[in-house]
């Protein structure tokens, strides 16, 4: 199906037009994280419909869009969004593949001090695996660091 | 979905009066969820990017077209339980968090969340 020209268009109307013309996709990747050493890892999740717009390209804005307005919420005066115009009248991305789509949804949804250093010191702090490679029960949950013995068909959290 | 666009200022009944298209705009829910029992999986959702398992009992919503700032007004539902303390916190223009508490406890439960408020 072709996107529509959405230049110019609220992203949530975009959004409106994905949910009634795109089937959704369950992707099976998720995102583990560790953004404090006295927190237990998370567990990113990525939206079915997000992920549709995604693949599909011409809807969502670009990652920067984001950015740009966490910078104007972190200011100590704010109150409300000056700038939401962004979100609505940036030129919207292209087509994703699936992996390129988990690259944005990190730099857009995790902290960008995990992300941006996610392999530095002497432990990672961020890992994508599959959904069965999370642990299959929610024994001790809060308690998930991610492993240190890393490898494609191990447990990444435990 | 057609792109035509009807432009009105007003939407009127034969007998019940008259609405401006504002109340329609500004009263529509900009956000829900369904996020299973173990926050693993989105089941329905409108403007959400993703959802995080930040714990037990704990599901952190992104949302794709974000509010204009922090103050909305969010509704938190156990799916098909009896609570003692849902809530939200950790709102932001680009999200929130869903909290389940059983007695003083953080619960693993479906969660559902829906929210009003204004867009960025």
């Amino acid at each position: 199906m072709q996107t529509p020209e959405f230049k110019g268009t609220h992203l949530f109307d975009r959004l409106c037009w994905a949910k009634e013309s795109l089937d959704s996709v369950q992707s099976d990747y998720r995102v583990v994280y560790e953004d404090s050493v006295d927190e237990c890892a998370k567990i990113l999740v990525p939206d079915p419909n997000w992920m549709a717009c995604a693949l599909q390209g011409g809807i969502l804005p670009p990652v920067e869009v984001y950015w740009e307005l966490a910078k104007d919420e972190a200011k100590p005066d704010f109150t409300k969004h000056t700038r939401g115009h962004l979100l609505h009248n940036t030129k919207p991305i292209d087509a994703l593949t699936e992996e390129q789509a988990i690259e944005y949804l990190i730099m857009k949804d995790c902290p960008q001090h995990v992300w941006r250093t996610y392999n530095d010191g002497n432990k990672q702090k961020m890992v994508i695996c599959r959904k069965d490679q999370l642990p299959a029960t929610r024994e001790w949950r809060n308690a998930w660091k991610i492993s240190e013995d890393l490898a494609t068909n191990h447990n990444i959290a435990a | 979905m057609a792109l035509g666009k009807i432009k009105a200022d007003t939407l009127e009944h034969s007998t019940a009066g008259s609405l401006d298209t504002k109340f329609v705009v500004n009263g529509t829910c900009k956000c829900y969820h369904l996020g299973n029992t173990d926050g693993t999986s989105v089941l329905k959702s409108m403007n959400v990017a993703s959802m995080t398992d930040t714990g037990t009992g704990k599901q952190t919503i992104a949302f794709t077209s974000n509010m204009d700032g922090n103050f909305f007004s969010v509704c938190i539902s156990p799916q098909g339980n009896v609570m003692d303390k849902p809530y939200i916190d950790a709102e932001s223009s680009s999200g929130y968090r869903g909290n389940m508490v059983e007695g003083s406890t953080f619960t693993d439960r479906s969660q559902s969340t829906m929210l009003h408020g204004d867009l960025a």
